[in-house]
């Protein structure tokens, strides 16, 4: 071997490199001799990457399946848009161990490919109105016999409804109105709050002309309203109208999303992309050692709460803080199930 | 409370025009793709993920009263129906230690705490941060607001000084009318009103949406005879607009237009009770129309910031022939009362809470007021006064019960020069349903033109006679304002109350004193010229209860004790504030969709400053009722005014008899 000349540090950063080298090559002989032997599992990610939420989720996603320890995954990311002239019969879908759809799109477009029948199927970052459907409509398909499960957006509504009995002590007459979209939730939200021992008043409200008639007749008889995801009832057009009425009837609203805190809801229970990414980090790492068996569809498992200030204060009310609520929250959904 | 939701201008017109085309620019460029794609597929997760606009943001929210600085009483648009109200002043009737005055059918004169006359200048008047008080002679002409009751979604009423948030004229108080968002109001409503007195109105309201645009508009015709035996009918024609228009989930921009136009029946003919011997009977035109433009920023809903302008003109056009004046020989003599006013102003605010233990609202604006009247000015010059003013206001939370709540206001203008108006008040929360309120504060009234600068004569060839002349070493009058409040509810009674104990000095209070003639050399001929003078306070206690025993039922009771003192040297001023004054509102749901109401109103005395003593009207009692049937489409509604007989409004002679209308209120879809 021939020493360069040149300065020390030099020459002692290179003696360095080697070392280094020289063990790397010696954990990479010692790894591939380690027992259960995983092969690295192939990870497909669907999405379109050019939304930051699923670019955050993707990150995140990526992150905690480097974590563990156990499996190796290839994460391997397909943009959306590289789908989008595909047909049926193409197969242009690299083969992989798991495919993980982020978004309702991207849901739809890996149900009508014809991939290949065997690679199961994770669906997040969808809301469970559109995903059931899917998975429903898949059913009398050709490729029904794919696994097909999914980490939904909405939170379960146990959960809100604890929430409210948490931060609202008192406020028993619930109030929710329910557009083409969400009248299936009624009897689930029924049962719910039969359940917690709250009163459920609602409406249904079949075309948008009716909204302003229906909220202002539901508000007479509830004491805090519920907002169930319907784009036909909660859209940025319509959330002025439902914050500015609720607000001047001093009636809180409890929304589904960040957003809905920040525009003047009084509180919202959701969960962050990170979340998401965690828990279907943890639905993967159980799957891989399941032989990609898949649990069935379920609920965010980790949430976060937001509470606007401003709107607690100017409406009179003391809300505890949000990591308290969190966590008795979180107590009571461990002590019932 | 919106914690300053106005503000003025005044500014050049280039910079205003600048400011309105930087508005429309970030409106325009920054349209938002519609979401029709998304909405196709159903819901899609940007419902859950994406942004929303910020409704709820920090001057659209109300401050919860027991942390307010100052007592508030909020008339809801409820209460507002329920009292039957057709006139907004009446609505003021409603509210601890307010006065209301008919000076004619369509003039209404509201006070706080006395001291008023035809004009009521020292109450700050904002509609949806705009304000109106005129510049000629201060207060408001209600009549001539282009703003329909139905439009309005709250009035929060400020009582007790607050020119460190409001500026110029809060002295009395601050009275804050809230418009309706465009977003509330979708369909097409129509209204049609009957009644005694001539009483006839209609009115079409049309909202809805295109996009990321809400709007409204209301057209509207309104019309009675006055009072009996005068010439003081009205004809009102009112045209509304306002848009909402979110260009970002953080920008909106909202635009008003309004328009109020018609004929008013005016003057008296000479009798003895007419002090004024070139009064007759004539009409005036009013034409009163504005445009106002806010631009919002908000970041979540801890901060925000607002640009807004506007502008207000009144034109009001009367002219008449005098009776046969002696002096003349019985000729009669041309008059002209025309008056135009304008006022153009541009205001910057930004409010944001950097803690939960901090809040802060500054801001700046400018304003100019420009008033032509050659009857009342003595010159055809457009006359115009400036306002400048910088304004801050800090909450303080010390503790989760102590609050600090500190402002002030700088203000140049140029007739007074540079006034500042501090204020300071302490909040405890005791418990819950308990807090009591300390607070002091100061603030100036700024003399409006007419002080400043009135040159009324009356001239035929020579002149006749020199009725009033501006001061132009005028000082602004000056309040200190000290107050101890108490709010409490008590949960299990329903019941909820507020109540304070004042104690406020008006100084240097601006009046007229008889003076010589300027153009005489002997001083046998007297002229009114405005000069500073007394002094008045005002102590005493009010109150407002509001008892709601069960849905659909709900007392509000209101009680003001006045004790007023002045030197009384050219005025009577301790006679300007009624000692007793009250009002009850009870509203009940009979079921069955019928709902009735009940508004009963009581108060001593009280003598207007511009009235002789012998017209000075008796102590006046008055009850209103209302009932209303629901359906699905609608409401129809009958009403009857003073079914207990006869009172005087504002003066001896305006006598108020039992009057009814009826209404009848339908939505299209």
């Amino acid at each position: 071997m021939v020493w360069h000349t040149g300065n020390g540090i030099a020459s002692a950063n290179l003696i360095r490199q080697e070392i280094a080298l020289f063990l790397g090559g010696c954990l990479l002989i010692l790894l591939a001799l380690l027992p259960p032997v995983a092969a690295a599992a192939n990870i497909l990610i669907v999405a379109n990457v050019q939304d930051e939420a699923h670019a955050e989720l993707i990150e995140n996603l990526r992150t905690a399946l480097s974590r563990d320890s156990n499996n190796r995954f290839n994460v391997r990311t397909i943009p959306l848009s590289s789908l989008e002239n595909a047909t049926q019969e193409e197969q242009n879908i690299p083969r992989g161990d798991l495919i993980v759809t982020i978004g309702t799109v991207a849901a739809q477009k890996i149900a009508q490919l014809k991939v290949s029948a065997q690679t199961p199927v994770l669906s997040i970052l969808v809301p469970k109105a559109n995903i059931d459907d899917i998975i429903r409509g898949r059913s009398g398909a050709a490729n029904s016999g794919q696994q097909h499960s999914a980490v939904y957006l909405d939170q379960p509504l146990p959960r809100q409804l604890e929430l409210v009995r948490l931060a609202l002590p008192g406020y028993d007459e619930i109030g929710a109105l329910f557009g083409p979209t969400s009248r299936m939730l009624l009897p689930e939200l029924e049962n719910a709050a039969a359940n917690k021992k709250l009163r459920l008043r609602e409406r249904i409200v079949r075309k948008s002309d009716t909204l302003a008639t229906a909220l202002t007749e539901l508000l007479t008889e509830s004491n805090v309203l519920l907002a169930v995801p319907d784009p036909l009832i909660f859209n940025p057009y319509t959330v002025q109208n439902v914050l500015l009425t609720t607000y001047r009837q001093k009636i809180p609203v409890i929304g589904f999303s960040l957003a809905y805190a920040k525009a003047g809801a009084l509180m919202a229970v959701y969960s962050s992309p990170a979340q998401i990414a965690q828990q279907t980090a943890e639905i993967i790492i159980l799957a891989a050692a399941r032989n990609w068996q898949l649990p069935p569809p379920q609920y965010p498992r980790y949430f976060n709460i937001a509470v606007n200030r401003q709107v607690a204060r100017s409406l009179g009310l003391e809300i505890p803080d949000e990591s308290s609520l969190q966590r008795r929250l979180r107590q009571a959904e461990d002590g019932s199930s | 409370m919106n914690k300053k939701n106005l503000v003025p201008a005044g500014a050049s017109r280039r910079a205003v025009g600048v400011a309105i085309l930087t508005c429309l620019g970030c409106g325009f460029t920054m349209i938002n793709k519609t979401n029709a794609e998304d909405m196709k597929i159903g819901l899609s997760e940007k419902d859950y993920l994406g942004p929303l606009p910020t409704v709820l943001s920090a001057t659209r929210l109300s401050q919860p009263l027991p942390e307010a600085p100052a007592a508030i009483t909020v008339v809801d648009r409820d209460m507002i129906r329920a009292s039957g109200a057709r006139e907004l002043a009446d609505v003021f009737r409603l509210v601890p230690g307010f006065q209301v005055g008919y000076v004619s059918g369509h003039w209404q004169t509201v006070t706080y705490h006395g001291l008023a006359d035809t004009y009521s200048k020292r109450m700050q008047v904002l509609v949806d941060g705009r304000s109106v008080y005129t510049p000629a002679f201060g207060g408001v002409q209600w009549s001539d607001l282009p703003l329909a009751l139905d439009d309005i979604d709250r009035i929060e009423v400020i009582r007790g000084p607050n020119m460190a948030s409001y500026g110029a004229n809060a002295v009395q108080g601050v009275i804050n009318i809230i418009t309706r968002h465009a977003a509330q109001d979708s369909g097409t409503q129509v209204k049609a009103m009957g009644g005694s007195k001539g009483v006839r109105e209609g009115y079409l309201r049309h909202g809805g949406a295109m996009g990321n645009l809400d709007y409204r508009f209301t057209l509207g015709h309104r019309q009675d005879d006055g009072f009996d035996n005068r010439n003081d009918s009205k004809r009102v024609s009112l045209a509304t607009l306002r848009t909402d228009y979110r260009a970002t989930p953080n920008d909106t921009l909202m635009l008003q237009l309004g328009l109020n136009e018609g004929p008013r029946g005016m003057g008296e003919p000479a009798t003895p009770d007419n002090p004024t011997p070139t009064d007759n009977e004539h009409g005036r035109r009013i034409n009163s129309n504005y445009q106002q433009i806010r631009w919002q920023h908000s970041k979540g809903s801890d901060e925000e910031i607002s640009l807004q302008f506007f502008h207000n003109y009144h034109k009001s056009s009367e002219s008449w022939l005098t009776p046969g004046l002696p002096i003349l020989g019985g000729a009669q003599l041309p008059m002209d009362a025309s008056v135009t006013a304008q006022r153009y102003d541009l205001e910057l605010q930004h409010n944001f809470a950097p803690s939960n233990q901090w809040r802060f609202v500054w801001g700046a604006s400018t304003r100019l007021d420009q008033v032509t009247s050659p009857g009342y000015l003595g010159t055809q010059q457009a006359l115009s006064h400036r306002l400048y003013r910088l304004f801050a206001n800090g909450e303080w939370r010390i503790t989760p019960a102590w609050l600090l709540n500190a402002g002030a206001m700088m203000e140049k203008n140029d007739i007074t020069g540079v006034d500042l108006a501090p204020r300071l008040a302490l909040n405890h929360l005791i418990n819950a349903n308990h807090a009591l309120r300390a607070s002091l504060s100061k603030a100036m009234r700024t003399p409006v033109i007419f002080e400043d600068r009135a040159d009324t004569k009356i001239t035929s060839g020579s002149l006749l006679n020199h009725l009033y002349l501006g001061n132009r070493d005028l000082l602004p009058e000056t309040i200190v304002s000290r107050e101890l409040g108490y709010l409490g509810t008590f949960p299990q009674a329903h019941l909820s109350m507020d109540a304070r104990f004042f104690h406020d000095r008006i100084s240097l209070l601006i009046d007229t004193s008889l003076v010589p003639y300027p153009a005489d050399n002997v001083g046998d001929r007297k002229t009114r010229q405005f000069m500073n003078g007394d002094t008045a306070t005002v102590t005493g206690a009010e109150t407002q209860i509001k008892y709601r025993p069960r849905k659909g039922t709900q007392l509000i009771f209101s009680y003001a004790y006045m004790d007023m003192d002045s030197g009384d040297q050219r005025i009577k001023y301790s006679r300007t504030a009624p000692v007793n004054s009250l009002s009850l509102l009870a509203m009940h749901d009979f079921g069955y969709r019928v709902q009735g109401s009940l508004g009963y109103y009581y108060a001593d005395q009280v003598y207007y400053i511009d009235l002789p003593k012998k017209n000075i009207a008796a102590e006046m009692q008055r009850l209103d009722l209302r009932l209303a049937h629901l359906f699905k489409r609608g409401e129809i509604a009958v009403v009857a005014q003073n079914v207990l007989g006869d009172y005087q409004e504002y003066r001896r002679q305006n006598g108020f008899d039992t009057r009814w209308y009826a209404t009848l209120t339908l939505s299209l879809q």
